[in-house]
């Protein structure tokens, strides 16, 4: 019984939707902050943050499921990956339009598009919608081998995400606090990559 | 090498450090401070479209808001004189003022 309720999409699906219901809440309450911040500028942190965290969390599914081969938790992680990532776009939606709700200037906008700390939101959010829009079987069966390669953009989303976020908040610890565990994960995977042999004694 | 890794992982993930100030103001009790409404006075007038909010931050009024050019931007003001010392476009130094 359990076992079904956690095979269910569902069960993923609402997972992943935990950190938009508090959101929502708050959207749709209107709370302001403490500091007097609108409830979109509130907002954008978190989902902004939701979306890094979840994409974050999708890329380090294969290394660790290197790291523990027979683990059934990163094999169950490793079936909805794709949904993963979906969610990880979504949350980049939001965030963007509550970017350009926040700004609420066209001009504002593109006068602060060179900044490093925008531009490269900007980036990680455009590699992300081709990736969103063939996370299904239908792209999957369509692209064949070449759908691996499409999605492998997804490392150039993660660092322009990791620049956007040090270089927006003027502020380096908690960004790479979420990124160094993926780096030290794919540093994993490359060394295991170049010594193959390492399997049997590890 | 697998213990080592998870060991690293868990210490950055539960270590995300909190810091602030670009800009540090000398200490100036608060009685002597601009308020909020003479300060936002003073950057209407000086040609500012917006201000949005702000805070004490590193002694200085950490202002929120859009410049007379149209720029948003986070600003700190001498929290005495109201004089503008640095203003961040999106954590990008646009003016920061010559020592």
């Amino acid at each position: 019984m359990i076992r079904r309720i956690v095979d269910a999409p569902l069960f993923m699906w609402v997972i992943l939707a935990l950190p938009g219901f508090r959101m929502t809440s708050t959207l749709v309450s209107g709370a302001t902050g403490p500091d007097g911040q609108s409830t979109e500028e509130m907002l954008l942190h978190p989902s902004g943050e939701s979306a890094a965290q979840i994409m974050v969390l999708a890329m380090m599914i294969t290394p660790f499921r290197m790291m523990f081969p027979k683990n059934r938790f990163w094999a169950w992680m490793l079936k909805r990956r794709r949904h993963i990532g979906v969610a990880a776009f979504i949350y980049a939606v939001f965030h963007t339009v509550l970017y350009v709700v926040d700004m609420d200037s066209i001009r504002a906008m593109l006068d602060e598009f060179t900044a490093l700390g925008i531009w490269t939101g900007w980036l990680a959010f455009f590699i992300f919608i081709p990736l969103a829009l063939t996370s299904n079987d239908f792209s999957v069966r369509k692209f064949g081998s070449s759908w691996k390669t499409i999605h492998r953009f997804v490392y150039g989303a993660a660092v322009a995400t990791l620049v956007h976020w040090i270089f927006v908040h003027n502020n380096v610890g908690p960004a790479l606090a979420r990124f160094i565990p993926l780096a030290l994960l794919e540093g994993y995977r490359i060394w295991r990559t170049l010594n193959p042999k390492s399997l049997a004694s590890a | 090498m697998k213990h080592v890794l998870t060991g690293a992982m868990l210490l950055l993930m539960s270590g995300a450090a909190q810091a602030s100030g670009i800009y540090e103001c000398e200490s100036v009790e608060r009685s002597k401070w601009l308020t909020e409404e003479q300060l936002t006075q003073q950057l209407v007038a000086g040609g500012w479209q917006e201000v949005r909010r702000m805070k004490p931050d590193g002694g200085c009024w950490e202002v929120y808001g859009t410049t007379p050019e149209g720029q948003r931007v986070e600003g700190y003001f001498d929290p005495v004189s109201g004089e503008q010392l640095l203003l961040a476009q999106r954590g990008r130094i646009i003016f920061r003022k010559e020592e």
